[in-house]
């Protein structure tokens, strides 16, 4: 059998595998209906709020209808034995009272106090795609944007679905868009239409999303390309085209994470990994980890090295063309040009609504120990307290122990003790976790010594591809 | 990456830099996928980080942070509250609290409320609760 008929083979029983997945807890015929009266917890807590500035994340629907190769958010719902099979959505009644400021239920009104009172952006499109089918048959998220937009409440979107384009969705977007709370992260990864049919399955084209972007650049909307995953082998090709295509949509920033692959792989992720391994040119588990380093623990990232080519490339683009560079990627994170991974810019006079996400994380400071670093020459150091010290009320609340994945298997007394900023201190301080800044930004940040409280200090790192790079010319200092 | 000392780590500058251009003139003589993918596992393998040799956390430091523990006066008192509450950490409490603790532990114990799952229910109510389910 040749690659192509392999390629074409996985490709199938990826997309049978996934129909399985969404016929789970649904009628065969209207799969996509929600019937369930339970309601999902959403909105959440993002996990990784030790360096996320929107660590208010939400999806709308559990599962999502598109399937794309290398969804991480299939790859977390599919390995969760306590994932229900059934689609289920959150209680939009609640959250609209909540939103704006009544009393709902203990959950949305905690959301309340720390993150709607002060307007914090909402991400919405974490693990589930907004736009996607099961948006096109329910139309049960149209009245929570329509909120959204009634109270102007700044709101990120992450999608790649092809419901935004029906004229209700539309139309109501044109009808804020004098607001400029709506901001949208249009996911693409690959220039090709034919490539990205191949690893998106029942996505819209890379061309059609294109279109999304520019109508909804035209419309004034900030509007951001996510180039994540960037799969080498694949984003790769004709990534000048891609970037340039983005840039004349209207694109305002570039949000750049590369693919990971994890060693705790399903029998439905292994046949994903096939297919990803034929496209690239190699197998892809012994490759990742071959060049991923081993303080990160068993989701492979690969190195600096490997990426430092591309990230160039993207990262002189953004500085030629005046577009928003942003790395979500622990590589080269300390290069972001605002503090918002996501590319939400920081000090925007024309998107006001959209400056409003937390400074309290490690991309912030990392960013400007970066800058400090090329503008003065100055090595900073960052401690636990300099990072949180003005961290939203949630990170010390014990009620969201629950939601975050590391209190998972922690006896009942010791998980409801818990919260979001013991367990971030704790990974602060102990060098076994990939998590630790050390590990994760891999050599980076580097410990120094210790605080009078005990908590690890951390120093910038200036590291030989920035003299490279300085020698060509490139600013640093963005 | 050259260990300089406790306050600086310096990658080592010509490795890094020799890697790239090699991996670069691989590339640049084909275009397959393949070759490309077997020259970055080649050449572009990560270095591991410098061990760490300066002060830790202590342990104790970090029990503080993340443990609590109650004072309990009698081996009696411990008792009692060991029926009712799952014995893992707990914080240094004001002996004062500690005595409303433990007279909520007594009225239970004599039956004038009910501890169930962390919550407390007046005896009363509960049993007209449960007289209320059976009768339907």
């Amino acid at each position: 059998m040749d690659n192509i008929q392999r390629i074409k083979k996985y490709r199938k029983n990826i997309a049978e595998d996934y129909k399985k997945f969404l016929l789970e807890g649904a009628e065969d015929k209207n799969y996509l209906e929600v019937r369930s009266l339970k309601f999902t917890r959403n909105p959440r807590l993002s996990s990784e709020y030790t360096d996320c500035a929107l660590p208010l994340t939400f999806d709308f629907y559990s599962k999502c209808s598109m399937s794309c190769v290398y969804c991480f958010g299939y790859y977390f719902k599919s390995s969760n034995p306590s994932f229900s099979p059934e689609v289920r959505i959150p209680d939009v009644k609640k959250m609209i009272l909540s939103l704006e400021g009544k009393k709902s239920n203990r959950r949305h009104d905690l959301f309340y106090k720390y993150f709607y009172k002060d307007r914090h952006i909402l991400h919405w499109g974490g693990l589930t795609d907004p736009f996607c089918y099961y948006e096109k048959v329910n139309k049960r998220a149209f009245p929570l944007i329509k909120a959204l937009g009634e109270f102007s409440y700044p709101t990120l979107f992450s999608f790649k679905g092809s419901t935004i384009f029906d004229d209700k969705y539309l139309s109501l977007f044109e009808k804020y868009s004098k607001q400029k709370n709506f901001a949208f992260q249009i996911s693409i990864v690959s220039n090709s239409d034919k490539m990205a049919r191949l690893i998106e399955i029942k996505v819209p084209s890379t061309t059609r999303r294109f279109e999304a972007m520019k109508i909804l650049s035209n419309m004034g909307y900030f509007t951001s390309l996510r180039l994540r995953p960037f799969i080498i082998g694949i984003t790769d090709k004709d990534l000048d085209i891609l970037l340039e295509r983005a840039r004349d949509a209207g694109a305002r920033s570039v949000s750049v994470e590369f693919f990971a692959a994890d060693v705790r792989t399903s029998r439905a992720m292994k046949l994903r990994y096939k297919l990803l391994g034929e496209i690239i040119g190699t197998d892809l588990l012994p490759y990742f980890h071959d060049l991923s380093p081993s303080e990160r623990g068993g989701y492979l990232r690969l190195n600096r090295l490997v990426k430092e080519s591309y990230v160039k490339k993207i990262y002189k683009f953004c500085v030629d063309n005046d577009i928003i560079f942003a790395c979500s990627d622990p590589d080269f994170k300390e290069l972001n040009m605002t503090g918002c991974c996501c590319g939400l810019p920081e000090n925007s006079e024309e998107y006001p609504l959209l400056n409003n996400w937390t400074r309290s994380q490690i991309t912030w400071h990392l960013k400007e120990l970066r800058r400090e670093y090329h503008r003065t020459g100055k090595r900073g150091v960052l401690t636990f307290d300099k990072v949180y010290k003005d961290a939203s009320g949630y990170f010390n609340d014990t009620y969201f122990s629950d939601d975050h994945v590391k209190t998972v298997g922690m006896c009942n007394v010791d998980r409801k003790r818990q919260t979001f900023g013991n367990m971030a201190r704790m990974e602060w301080n102990n060098f076994r976790t990939p998590g630790n800044p050390r590990n994760y930004f891999h050599g980076k940040l580097m410990p120094v010594g210790l605080t009078a409280e005990k908590d690890i200090i951390y120093k910038y790192n200036p590291q030989e591809w920035e003299d490279r790079w300085k020698k060509e010319g490139i600013d640093l200092g963005k | 990456m050259k260990n300089t000392g406790i306050l600086g780590f310096v990658s080592d500058i010509s490795l890094e830099a020799r890697k790239l251009k090699r991996f670069k003139r691989i590339v640049a003589r084909s275009s397959s996928n393949i070759k490309k993918r077997q020259a970055e596992r080649g050449l572009l393998k990560p270095a591991p980080l410098p061990i760490y040799t300066g002060n830790l956390p202590s342990i104790n430091a970090e029990m503080l942070k993340k443990s609590i523990k109650f004072i309990f006066r009698t081996d009696k008192e411990f008792a009692l509250f060991k029926k009712y509450f799952y014995v893992g950490t707990y914080v240094d409490q004001n002996v004062t609290q500690m005595d409303l603790v433990m007279d909520l532990l007594e009225k239970t114990e004599k039956g004038k409320f009910v501890l169930e799952k962390g919550k407390v229910f007046c005896a009363k109510c509960k049993l007209k609760k449960l007289k209320r389910i059976k009768s339907g």
